[in-house]
C-alpha cells in the first residue's frame, strides 16, 4: 500500500537573480514499510524534499499525500496534530528545547498530546540511545551525539507510522551509528513504520530497500535493492 | 574604526522595530526630564511676576533719603530705574461703624508704573490735588467728589494724634478690590523738596550682582542714620538670589528629586534595550574580538549605539517636552484658577537652563544605560562567537517546576513556566520598573486620595452656596424671599460657657489626658456652647427634620435648645469627632459667661441631640472643645437680652443654597445699588469650585507623570516579550514541528505572560500598599480617616499589567504564528 505520494514537487527560494530551485518537479511514492535512502550532493535538495515530506515547509507548487490525504491542503492546526501522531522527524541539526530535560525532550510528542507514554517501549529506546544515565540533563549538557539521539527518541517515541531522518547518524562514530540505524531498522520492520534517511554514507544507504539519488532538485536514480 | 561605525548604523537599521522601541524611551524620558525642567522654569517665573503684580515690581528699596541721595542714585547706572515715593501721613476715615485709618501716599509716574495699581473705576492721579481711593470708599464717595483729609503726620492711638494738617483733595478714582486690598489711597507726587525725605525703589541691571554693587553705592552716597536698605527679597527669592531662604533653591530641590525618579526608572528601562541589543549580537562581537577588535574598540560600539540614539533622541525628547507642557499649561490657565484675582498666568518659558538640564541629565541616563552593556561587550571573547552565549546557559535547578503545575495547566504551562524561570534576567528588568510603575501610580493615588481629596471633602460638607453679611433683620429677611433661594438661614450666634466636670465630661476625653489641669479647679473646666439663632423658617424646617414638636422650643421660662451631638476635639494632632460631654435629652446645662463682667447665667434645658446640621453649619466650623447649639429665634432674643450690647455681635450672617449662584449674587449686587446697601455677600460655591480646580489642576500634573512613567515601562515590556520571543523562534519552531497546534502554542505564551505580570504584582503591590498605608498614616496625623484598602489602585495597575503585557505577546505571537517552521529551524541565531 502506498503511504507517501509526491506529484510534481518543487520548491523555489528567493526571487529574480538569488532564485534557487532547491527541488523541481518531482514525482514518485513509497510503500507502507519501506526503507528509503536518499542520497546526493551536498546542496542538492535532500533536506528541503525530506521537510517538504514532514509537512513543515510549504511547496512552491506540487502535492504531497500521507494516507492518501493532501497534507498541504490540511488547516495548520490538524496538520500539526497530524505530524506528531504520524511523522517522526530527524532534523540534520538537533534540535532539542533548552529547557527542557532529556526525559522531557523525548516525551514531548507524548505530552503535547496528553498521552500516556508506553513506558516499556520508552525503556526500549532509552537502552539503545544509552541515555538512561542522562535522563536529568539539560540538552546544552549534552554533547553533539548525545543530542543527536535524544532527538531520535522523540521523533520514534509515539510510534509514528513514518519516520524521516536528515542525517541521523552524521555526529556518531561508527558503533553507535551502527546501533542507531539498527534500532531504526528494528522499529520499521517490528512496527512496520516507513523510514525515510537521507545519508552519505553508502554502506548506510545499501541497507536500504530503496536508493533515491537526487541531483540539483531532480531524482536522477531510483533504485530499489533486493 | 570605520567599519564597526558602520556596522553599528546597520544594527540599528535592521532591528528597525527595537531601535524605535528604544528610541521611544529615550524620547519619552528626555520629555519627561525636560517637562519638569521646563515646568519649574514655568513657575519661576509665573512666581516673579505674580510677585511683581502683587507686591510691584523693585528690586530694592531705600526709605528715609533726600533728594540729593536720590539724583545720586539716578546718576548711578547700575540703578537702572529710581521711583520714588512720600508717605504723606495719616486720616481717619469716620464711618457709622468703625473709624478707620487711611494711609496716604504719594508716588511718582515710575511708581504708579511699576507698581500695577489697578483701578475699578476713574484713572490715576496726575497731580499733587488729586487722589485714589479703595474700593469700599465708593459706598460714601463719587469720582471728581473734593473731600478734606486732616492728615496727622504720625500715628499711634485714635487718642493720641499728633500735629496735622488740613488739605482737599479731588477724587480721581477708586482702585480695584483684590484679596491684597488695605487701607491705603494714593496721590501724585509732583515735586521733591530738597529738605523732606523720601523712600525709594529701585530695579537694578544685573540681579546677579545686586548686593555688592549697591552695597557701594549705598555706602557712596548715604551717610545718615535713619536711612534704610531693604532688599525686596519676596522677588529676589523666585531668582535664587535672596539672602535668606530661597524659593529656588526649594522648588528646584523638587525638581531633581523628581528628575531623579525619571533617570532611574529610564536607566531600567534603556539599559534594557540595550543589554537585549548586546546579548542577541554576542555571537557578532565574539566573532569581531576573533579577528582582533580590541575591547576598546567592541566597548566604543555599544556607546556609539547610544549615540546615535541620543542625537535623535534627545532633541525630539526635548520638543517633545516643550509641546507637551505647552499643552498643559495651556488646559491649567483654561481652568481660570485664580483669574478672579491676579492677572500673572502661567507661561510656557523655555529657558537655556532647561534644554541644559535635558541635555545634561539626559545623556547621562542614556550613558549610564550604557555603561554594563558596553563593559560586558569589551570582555567578550573569541570562545563566545564559537559557544552559545553565557545568558544562554541554563541549570537543570534553577528551571525546576512543580508537577502539579504541569497537570493543572498541562505542558504548555510547564515550558511557559521554565521560560520564565530561564529568562530570569532579562525579565527582570522589566518587571523591575513594571514594579516601579505601580508603586508611583499607587504612592500617587493614595496622596491624591488623602491629601487631596481629602481637603475637597471637607469642602463638601458645606451646605450652602452664598453667605450674606448683614446687619439689619428686616432686610435680611427680604434678601432671601427671592425665587432662586431653596433654602436659608438667618444666624446669630452668641457662646456661653459651662463647667465641664469629671462626670460629665466624655470618658473617652478623659482617657485622651487632655487638660489635666482643668480639672484641678473646684468647678470643672469651662467650656463653651455656641447657641445660635436660625430664623423662623428654617428653625421650623430643622424641627420637622428632627421630628420634634414646636412648642418647647418656644418656651422662654424654659429655655430649651437643640445640641448636637459630636464636637470637633484636636489631640496630639488628630482629629476626632466625638461628643464632648455625657448629656443626654431633658438634662439641663447651667450657663454662665466666664470671664467678663455680664451677671449672665442661664439653665438651658436639652430638648434633642441632633446629628443633622441645620443649613449654614457641618462640622467643618466648629471648634475645637466647643458644643453647638440652636433655638428658635424667640429664646434667641430671651437670652441675648440678658447681657450688655457690646457683648453682642449683631451681624446676621445668611446661608443660602441655590442652584442658580450667579444670577442670585447679581440680583444680590443690583439690589445693594440701588438700595445703597452695604452687605457682604461670598460666593461660596465659587470658592470651591477655584479649589476643585486647583485640585485638577495637581491631578493633571502628577497624573501626567505617572502616565509617562508608564509609558516608559511599556516600551520596556514590548521590548522585553519581543525580543524573547524572536529570540526563541527556533524553539518554538521545534515546538510546532513536533505538532504543537496554535492553540497549544498561543496558550504556551499567554501563560507566560501571565507568569510574568503576576510575578511583577506580587512585588509591587505589596509594597504600594505598603506605601500607601505609609502615606495614610502621615496624612491621618491631621484628620482621622478610616483606612481603606486602595482597591481601586490596586485593581488598576492588575487590569494594566495584565493588559499591556497581553497585548503585546499576542501581537507578537500572531507574527511569528505564520513563518515557515523550517525557515525559522535553520535560522542561525542565538
Ligand atoms: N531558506 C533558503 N533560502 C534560499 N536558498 C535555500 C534555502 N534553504 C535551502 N536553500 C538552497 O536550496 C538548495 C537545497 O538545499 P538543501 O538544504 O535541501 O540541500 P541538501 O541536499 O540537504 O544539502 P546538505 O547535504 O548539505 O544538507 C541549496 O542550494 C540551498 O542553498
Ligand atoms: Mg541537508
Amino acid at each position: 500500500m502506498e503511504i507517501v505520494k509526491v506529484e510534481k514537487l518543487t520548491k523555489i527560494y528567493g526571487k529574480g537573480e538569488t532564485q534557487v530551485i532547491a527541488l523541481n518537479n518531482v514525482s514518485f511514492s513509497i510503500e507502507e514499510g519501506e526503507f528509503v535512502a536518499i542520497v546526493g550532493a551536498s546542496g542538492s535538495g535532500k533536506s528541503t524534499l525530506l521537510h517538504l515530506l514532514g509537512g513543515v515547509d510549504i511547496p512552491t507548487s506540487g502535492k504531497v499525500y500521507i494516507n492518501d490525504i493532501d497534507i498541504y491542503k490540511m488547516k495548520s492546526d490538524k496538520l500539526a496534530v497530524f505530524r506528531r501522531r504520524k511523522i517522526g522527524l530527524i532534523y540534520q541539526f538537533y534540535n532539542l528545547l533548552p529547557i527542557l530535560n532529556v526525559e522531557e525532550n523525548i516525551k514531548l510528542p507524548c505530552l503535547l498530546d496528553r498521552k500516556k507514554v508506553d513506558e516499556t517501549y520508552y525503556e526500549d529506546i532509552l537502552k539503545v540511545l544509552k541515555l538512561n544515565d542522562r535522563l536529568k540533563h539539560l540538552p546544552n549538557q549534552l554533547s553533539g551525539g548525545q543530542q543527536q539521539r535524544v532527538s531520535i527518541g522523540r521523533s520514534l517515541i509515539n510510534r509514528p507510522a513514518i519516520i524521516l531522518a536528515d542525517e541521523p547518524t552524521g555526529n556518531l562514530d561508527s558503533k553507535s551509528s551502527e546501533e542507531i540505524m539498527e534500532l531504526l531498522k528494528t522499529s520499521n520492520k517490528k512496527y512496520n513504520q516507513t523510514l525515510v534517511i537521507i545519508t552519505h554514507s553508502l554502506e548506510i544507504a545499501k541497507t536500504a530497500n530503496r536508493i533515491i539519488t537526487i541531483d540539483d532538485g531532480k531524482i536522477i536514480k531510483d533504485e530499489k535493492i533486493k | 574604526m570605520k567599519i564597526l561605525t558602520k556596522l553599528v548604523r546597520k544594527t540599528l537599521i535592521l532591528n528597525k522595530k527595537r531601535t524605535l522601541i528604544t528610541l521611544i524611551g529615550i524620547i519619552l524620558s528626555c520629555s519627561l526630564i525636560g517637562g519638569v525642567a521646563t515646568l519649574f522654569s514655568s513657575f519661576q517665573k509665573f512666581f516673579q511676576d505674580l510677585t511683581i503684580e502683587t507686591g510691584g515690581n523693585y528690586h530694592l528699596s531705600i526709605d528715609n533719603i533726600n533728594l540729593e541721595t536720590i539724583n545720586n542714585f539716578k546718576g548711578e547706572e547700575f540703578f537702572e530705574e529710581v521711583m520714588i515715593q512720600q508717605n504723606k501721613g495719616f486720616y481717619i476715615g469716620k464711618s457709622d461703624k468703625v473709624d478707620q485709618v487711611f494711609s496716604l501716599v504719594a508716588n511718582d509716574k515710575k511708581m504708579f508704573d511699576n507698581f500695577n495699581i489697578k483701578l475699578d473705576e476713574g484713572r490715576l492721579p496726575e497731580n499733587s490735588q488729586e487722589i485714589i481711593l479703595p474700593y469700599f470708599e465708593k459706598t460714601k464717595y463719587k469720582l471728581k467728589d473734593k473731600i478734606t483729609l486732616e492728615i496727622f503726620e504720625t500715628f499711634e492711638d485714635l487718642e493720641k494724634l499728633s500735629d496735622s494738617i488740613k488739605k482737599e483733595y479731588s477724587i480721581v478714582g477708586f482702585l480695584e478690590e483684590n484679596i491684597f486690598s488695605s487701607n491705603v489711597v494714593f496721590t501724585f507726587l509732583e515735586e521733591q523738596k530738597s529738605e523732606e525725605f523720601y523712600s525709594v525703589y529701585i530695579i537694578t541691571e544685573d540681579i546677579y550682582k545686586i548686593y555688592e554693587q549697591t552695597e557701594k553705592i549705598y555706602n557712596k552716597y548715604v551717610d545718615n542714620d535713619y536711612a534704610s536698605l531693604n532688599y525686596n527679597s519676596d522677588l529676589l527669592r523666585w531668582y535664587g538670589v535672596s539672602q535668606n531662604e530661597n524659593a529656588t533653591e526649594m522648588i528646584w530641590g523638587v525638581a531633581l528629586i523628581l528628575i531623579i525618579v525619571i533617570m532611574i526608572a529610564s536607566i531600567i528601562v534603556i539599559y534594557n534595550a540595550f543589554n537585549i541589543s548586546f546579548v542577541e549580537r554576542k555571537k557578532q562581537f565574539g566573532m569581531l574580538s576573533s579577528m582582533g577588535a580590541t575591547s576598546k574598540q567592541l566597548r566604543k560600539m555599544i556607546f556609539k549605539e547610544g549615540l546615535f540614539l541620543s542625537i535623535i533622541g534627545i532633541p525630539l525628547g526635548i520638543l517633545g517636552s516643550i509641546i507637551g507642557i505647552g499643552i498643559t499649561l495651556l488646559v491649567i490657565n483654561n481652568l481660570n484658577i485664580f483669574s478672579n484675582f491676579i492677572d500673572t498666568r502661567l507661561v510656557l518659558i523655555v529657558s537655556s537652563l532647561s534644554i541644559l538640564i535635558t541635555i545634561i541629565f539626559g545623556s547621562l541616563t542614556i550613558f549610564l544605560s550604557c555603561l554594563v552593556p558596553a563593559i560586558k561587550a569589551s570582555k567578550t571573547t573569541p570562545i563566545d562567537a564559537i559557544r552559545l552565549s553565557k545568558d544562554y546557559f541554563i541549570k537543570a535547578k534553577s528551571i525546576k517546576t512543580w508537577c502539579i503545575n504541569r497537570r493543572i495547566l498541562g505542558i504548555e504551562g510547564d515550558i511557559a513556566l521554565k521560560n520564565l524561570k530561564r529568562n530570569k534576567k532579562k525579565y527582570r528588568s522589566t518587571i523591575l520598573s513594571i514594579f516601579v510603575s505601580i508603586c508611583l501610580f499607587i504612592t500617587i493615588n493614595a496622596f491624591a486620595e488623602y491629601s487631596l481629596r481629602s481637603s475637597l471633602k471637607t469642602f463638601s460638607l458645606l451646605n450652602y452656596d452664598v453667605i450674606i453679611i448683614n446687619e439689619d433683620r428686616e432686610e435680611s429677611e427680604k434678601l432671601v424671599k427671592h425665587r432662586d433661594v431653596k433654602r436659608s438661614s438667618i444666624s446669630q450666634t452668641f457662646w456661653v460657657d459651662f463647667n465641664l466636670t469629671e462626670e460629665t465630661i466624655n470618658p473617652l476625653i478623659i482617657d485622651m489626658d487632655i487638660e489635666q489641669e482643668c480639672f484641678s479647679h473646684e468647678q470643672g473646666c469651662p467650656s463653651t456652647i455656641a447657641i445660635s439663632s436660625l430664623g423662623e423658617e428654617e428653625f421650623n424646617y430643622y424641627l420637622d427634620l428632627l421630628n420634634e414638636s414646636a412648642e418647647k422650643y418656644y418656651d422662654i421660662n424654659n429655655p430649651t435648645i437643640i445640641l448636637m451631638k459630636n464636637s470637633n476635639i484636636v489631640y496630639k494632632q488628630h482629629y476626632y469627632q466625638i461628643p464632648l460631654t455625657t448629656y443626654k435629652v431633658a438634662e439641663t446645662i447651667s450657663t454662665y459667661r466666664w470671664g467678663d463682667d455680664s451677671e449672665f447665667n442661664s439653665n438651658l434645658k436639652i430638648g434633642s441631640i441632633a446629628d443633622t446640621y441645620p443649613i449654614g453649619f457641618s462640622d467643618i466650623d466648629q471648634n475645637n472643645f466647643m458644643m453647638q447649639a440652636f433655638v428658635s429665634d424667640k429664646v434667641y432674643n430671651f437670652l441675648i437680652d440678658k447681657f450688655p450690647k457690646e457683648y453682642i455681635n449683631a451681624e446676621d450672617y445668611i446661608y443660602i443654597k441655590t442652584d442658580k449662584v450667579d444670577n442670585y449674587i447679581d440680583y444680590l449686587e443690583e439690589y445693594k445699588e440701588k438700595n445703597n446697601l452695604s452687605f457682604e455677600v461670598r460666593n461660596i460655591k465659587e470658592m470651591i469650585s477655584m479649589f476643585e480646580n486647583i485640585i485638577l489642576a495637581i491631578s493633571i500634573f502628577i497624573y501626567g507623570f505617572v502616565v509617562l512613567i508608564s509609558l516608559i515601562t511599556i516600551t520596556n515590556i514590548i521590548n522585553t516579550i519581543s525580543t524573547s520571543i524572536y529570540l526563541r523562534k527556533r524553539e518554538f519552531g521545534m515546538l510546532r514541528s513536533v505538532g504543537m497546534t496554535n492553540y497549544q502554542f498561543k496558550k504556551m505564551m499567554i501563560l507566560e505572560s501571565v507568569f510574568y505580570g503576576v510575578k511583577a504584582l506580587i512585588y509591587g503591590l505589596p509594597i504600594g500598599i505598603l506605601i500607601d498605608y505609609a502615606i495614610y498614616k502621615e496624612v491621618s496625623n491631621l484628620y482621622v480617616y478610616e483606612y481603606v484598602f486602595p482597591f481601586k489602585s490596586v485593581l488598576i495597575c492588575i487590569f494594566f499589567v495584565f493588559i499591556i503585557v497581553f497585548i503585546t505577546t499576542i501581537y507578537t505571537i500572531r507574527k511569528i504564528k505564520n513563518d515557515n517552521i523550517v525557515d525559522v529551524i535553520r535560522q542561525d541565531n542565538i
